[in-house]
């Protein structure tokens, strides 16, 4: 993998993303450290809820916000407006935390971080998939992530040092404000690589913002995302919390310094595993698995963890199932979830993160906070049970909800690319006779593509040389012809899509047209099949590899039924490799095809020497059935 | 010419280049196989066919218009005439000896209407030459 073999806007995003990340993690840490140092245990929850509730109100804004301006727009306003917050904040705090009635202040402070931890990070997202096509997504999302990583290691380090100053509040909020600030400055210089093209006239309406955000998330697509969204909400929160009781009753007799170890631990590995994984794996996932390889190895891993706690009835399975949450969620399920919104018109990307990622997922958080607050009790009984049953059915769902919305994925692109059935000008062509299911499509599909790549890899071995033209014309043909019977046999696999069309997308130049072309295609086929199919699309030309003799042409396609092939293998004899092709020639002869006779006739009255011979041989083929073949020998029995 | 090479010639064509060569061997094996002297006319003199001509071997100058050009191998000639057969041919005269494939024009037709992609690309083919001339 060639990690630094990456364009300008890619650059550009892990930059972007490195410092978003780096402010979202210091003001997670300083908001932390104000709940714990200025508030009582009993207004935790209180304070869970408002920040929730002031994320959900401001994600409606930023929807807003997405829809006349863009992500990109709303993203600068957005950091804009928080760090002249932060500023107006660090002031009162500078000046009045520390003088008596302070809690106003630090409920604000603490209001703002955790809108500071959510905000921009659902920002940059709705910004990076307007800018990225499916196949950059896939290539360089992990990558966007791994900056993120860096960018959060980072805050740990700086917020751990800060943590020794006397203005220890004002500094880590100033660096947060800091960071931010250099953000916006990064997006007000680069506004022509984030924004994204106008694809023409968007109808306007004269709507309220609720009317259009209820028209935005009432889609089939939004409210699948909407369930993924809460699903993966519900059971991460159902693990997290239930982590927390545990990592709790362990550690209640123990000396505190013990659990702030386990905890500094704790997150240093998932760190350390996240960026392994954003670093090496999580591109591979993509390009082999593809999205819907993206949003379901968190619930299957889940429900695997989730079954063998059954089995085992060890409660101790809470910290695997943590660790994979922490690890596999901020890595693969969330870029996969991102991944989903490319099948959203570009406009609209920004808008439909906000509402659905920014709103569902702390409304959600909320709401289970809430529930399992209210029903405590339950879930200290018998936990391992209760809590493992509840999250095997909740993933066996969300695994459910991840299909549709992989299906719904493909189904908008095919809409978006204008490639379904019903645009279509030409016939849908006949798959063949002996094909009547999907999975016998799908079958002889392989086995057509089998033989259609060893043609291509003999084409690409073909001379460039003059005489070997007809042949190359020849094995053009077969390819095509192959190429042909699998695009029919495509139509049969998928009753819903415009292959035609699909195809002529793929050889587009334009790359977001391109790229999602080939989901769609990968959808059907799978990402190997696809890979070597759309090989076959492309023109070999001579002179690649190393040019075989006629001989060994001769070997290679013996046996071929495709007369073209035969008569243009017979096409490229010349006096020179006569003799020891003179086999071929004969066999050619007595072939059952008009046309491969004709030619080999031809080649060997034009290169035999043996006169005797060659009468012998007219004579023979002047009573041929075929009145072309006969006509030939007789023409050359006048001449002699 | 036997089938196989003349298959092979009409696929080389910007005209029938799209076609298979199990679809151009009827249409090979209708055609019409003429050698040309130097000089001698590839239209009649009455400068009105229904026929398309391509050049299998050899040379051919056109003037057309009273722009001359020279046409090579699997060069197309009169296929405007298969949209309007009152189009008048170009004044074509062989340049050396050469060989065309005379094919009916009606056949031609009848191929382009049961081929979509040939027909489609013949099309474009044609508004591009339309364009450049432009």
């Amino acid at each position: 993998m060639r990690i630094f073999d990456m364009d300008g806007k890619i650059k550009l995003l892990c930059l972007i993303y490195f410092m978003v990340a780096q402010s979202s993690m210091m003001a997670r840490a300083t908001s932390d450290s104000f709940l714990l140092k200025y508030f009582e245990a009993e207004s935790i929850p209180l304070m869970i809820m408002g920040a929730a509730s002031l994320s959900i109100v401001l994600a409606m804004f930023t929807t807003y916000l997405c829809g006349r301006f863009q992500a990109y727009g709303a993203m600068k306003i957005a950091t804009a407006g928080l760090v002249a917050s932060l500023s107006a904040i660090i002031a009162l705090v500078f000046f009045f935390g520390d003088k008596g009635q302070t809690k106003e202040i630090y409920v604000l402070a603490y209001m703002l971080c955790e809108v500071i931890v959510i905000l921009p990070m659902v920002l940059f997202w709705g910004m990076a998939v307007g800018v990225l096509n499916p196949t950059e997504s896939k290539k360089w999302m992990g990558m966007i992530g791994a900056a993120g990583t860096c960018g959060c290691i980072l805050a740990g380090y700086t917020i751990s040092w800060v943590s020794k100053e006397f203005y220890v509040n004002e500094l880590s909020l100033g660096l947060v404000a800091l960071v931010l600030l250099v953000v916006s400055f990064i997006l007000l210089s680069r506004s022509k690589t984030l924004t994204i093209e106008d694809d023409g006239p968007v109808a306007t309406q004269s709507s309220s913002i609720l009317r259009k955000l209820a028209v935005l998330i009432s889609s089939r697509q939004s409210v699948l995302m909407t369930g993924l969204v809460v699903f993966s909400a519900i059971v991460m929160s159902l693990i997290d919390i239930n982590f927390k009781f545990e990592v709790r009753d362990y550690y209640s007799e123990k000396p505190p310094a013990e659990l702030y170890d386990f905890f500094g631990q704790f997150y240093t590995y998932t760190s350390i595993a996240q960026l392994i994984l954003q670093i090496l794996v999580v591109r591979a996932v993509l390009m082999r698995g593809g999205v819907w390889a993206a949003i379901s190895i968190l619930p299957a891993l889940l429900l695997l963890t989730s079954v063998f706690a059954l089995v085992v009835g060890d409660r101790n399975s809470v910290y695997v199932s943590k660790f994979i949450t922490q690890v596999v969620f901020f890595t693969i399920e969330y870029v996969g979830l991102q991944m989903l919104f490319l099948s959203v018109t570009k406009k609209y990307r920004g808008q439909m993160n906000s509402a659905v990622d920014g709103l569902t997922r702390p409304a959600t958080i909320a709401a289970i906070s809430l529930l399992i607050t209210s029903t405590l009790p339950f879930w200290r009984e018998d936990s391992v049970f209760r809590l493992n049953s509840i999250v095997i059915c909740l993933c066996l769902v969300w695994l459910f909800v991840s299909f549709l919305n992989y299906k719904q994925y493909l189904s908008s692109l095919v809409q978006n690319l204008r490639a379904g059935r019903g645009l279509m000008g030409r016939a849908v062509p006949a798959p063949p006779a002996s094909i009547n299911s999907v999975g016998d499509a799908k079958k002889e599909f392989g086995r057509t593509l089998s033989d259609a790549l060893l043609t291509h890899g003999r084409l690409a071995s073909l001379s460039s040389d003059d005489r070997f033209h007809p042949l190359r014309q020849a094995v053009e043909n077969e390819l095509k012809r192959n190429v042909e019977l699998m695009t029919s046999l495509l139509f049969a696999m998928d009753e819903k899509v415009n292959f035609h069309r699909l195809i002529g997308l793929v050889k587009s130049t334009k790359a977001s047209e391109k790229s999602e072309a080939l989901e769609v295609f990968k959808g059907v086929l799978g990402p190997k099949r696809t890979d070597e199919f759309l090989s076959l699309l492309q023109s070999s030309q001579p002179g690649g590899g190393e040019h075989a003799e006629l001989r060994g042409l001769i070997r290679s396609f013996e046996g071929h039924d495709c007369r073209w092939i035969l008569s243009g293998l017979l096409l490229a004899c010349n006096r020179d490799d006569y003799p020891e092709n003179q086999n071929f020639v004969s066999k050619c002869l007595s072939h059952d095809d008009d046309l491969v006779r004709e030619t080999a006739l031809q080649v060997y009255l034009r290169l035999e020497g043996d006169v005797g011979g060659v009468d012998e041989t007219c004579r023979n083929f002047s009573e041929d059935s075929s009145s072309r073949v006969s006509q030939l020998a007789r023409d050359r029995l006048a001449l002699s | 010419m036997i089938l196989s090479e003349r298959a092979l010639i009409l696929k080389k064509t910007e005209l029938f280049g799209e076609a298979s060569l199990d679809k151009l061997a009827p249409l090979a094996e209708a055609l019409t196989e003429r050698t040309l002297q130097d000089k001698e006319t590839v239209f009649p003199e009455s400068g009105r066919d229904m026929n398309v001509v391509v050049l299998a071997r050899g040379a051919v100058c056109s003037t057309d218009k009273g722009k001359s050009s020279s046409l090579s191998e699997g060069d197309c000639l009169g296929e405007l005439t298969l949209f309007d057969d009152t189009f008048p041919c170009p004044e074509a005269k062989a340049d050396g000896e050469a060989t065309i494939f005379v094919i009916d024009g009606r056949m031609a037709r009848e191929f382009l209407v049961g081929e979509f992609p040939v027909a489609e690309h013949f099309i474009r083919s044609l508004v591009r030459k339309i364009g450049s001339a432009e």
